[in-house]
């Protein structure tokens, strides 16, 4: 699964710690769902397109691979 | 909407893991004569005839408090550490169960060779590595390595 998170965050000027912060997870996570080592729940998805102002498919889509 | 974890709160952790280094030391102290051994000319009693209930109590204690940080969560828990737990849950599981087979298997070849006494002594040797408290900490170790090794790696960026 693709990712614009790094974009987004870049777009609306906000470190990963001030994301983690906004939706209780940890700065590392969103490393990690950044670099696609791992896959936010529905939930987590939801939370991070809110805090950005986007849908959730601007955020994630899905690959031919997945 | 809020996921439920059934695990301890954080400071439980913090706790368990005070108790066990007391443990820990307490352990070392009447097992080995560590306290003697390190100050062994001053006011340490040489005798610690009388004190075996604080022996006694550090091993009951030690697998409480050993079970009270794997049972609680970390200060932050988030999904991501879930699934860490999740896999090394099913790691030790697998362990277990190869270690539990090994036992099984094997049996029936060395009790042909050795005495009964010796029969015993092994099977409880093998034992030990697969009672409750051992799993506990096995598990306990292995989801703090995945953790640590984890956020080693992500630490690195930004």
């Amino acid at each position: 699964m693709k990712n614009n998170l790094r974009v987004e965050r870049a777009r609306v000027r906000m470190t990963q710690q001030d994301l983690a912060d906004k939706t209780g997870v940890t700065r590392q996570t969103i490393v990690a769902i950044e670099q696609g080592k791992f896959n936010p729940s529905t939930v987590l998805a939801l939370k991070m397109a809110r805090v950005f102002g986007v849908t959730i498919e601007a955020l994630f889509e899905l690959e031919d691979t997945d | 909407m809020r996921k439920k974890h059934h695990l301890l709160d954080h400071k439980w952790q913090k706790i368990g893991f005070i108790v066990f280094s007391v443990c820990v030391l307490l352990c070392l102290v009447f097992w080995q004569g560590l306290l003697y051994y390190l100050f062994p000319t001053s006011y340490v009693p040489t005798n610690m005839s009388g004190y075996e209930w604080i022996f006694a109590l550090a091993v009951v204690l030690m697998p409480v408090s050993i079970a009270l940080m794997a049972l609680s969560q970390e200060k932050l828990e988030d999904e991501r550490i879930v699934e860490i737990r999740h896999q090394a849950l099913v790691t030790i599981v697998i362990i277990y169960i190869v270690w539990r087979l090994l036992m099984f298997l094997t049996t029936p070849f060395y009790v042909r060779f050795v005495s009964p006494e010796t029969i015993g002594k092994i099977n409880m040797i093998m034992r030990i590595p697969t009672g409750v408290t051992a799993f506990m900490g096995y598990y306990l170790l292995i989801f703090k390595l995945s953790l640590w090794k984890q956020n080693r790696e992500l630490n690195d960026e930004e």
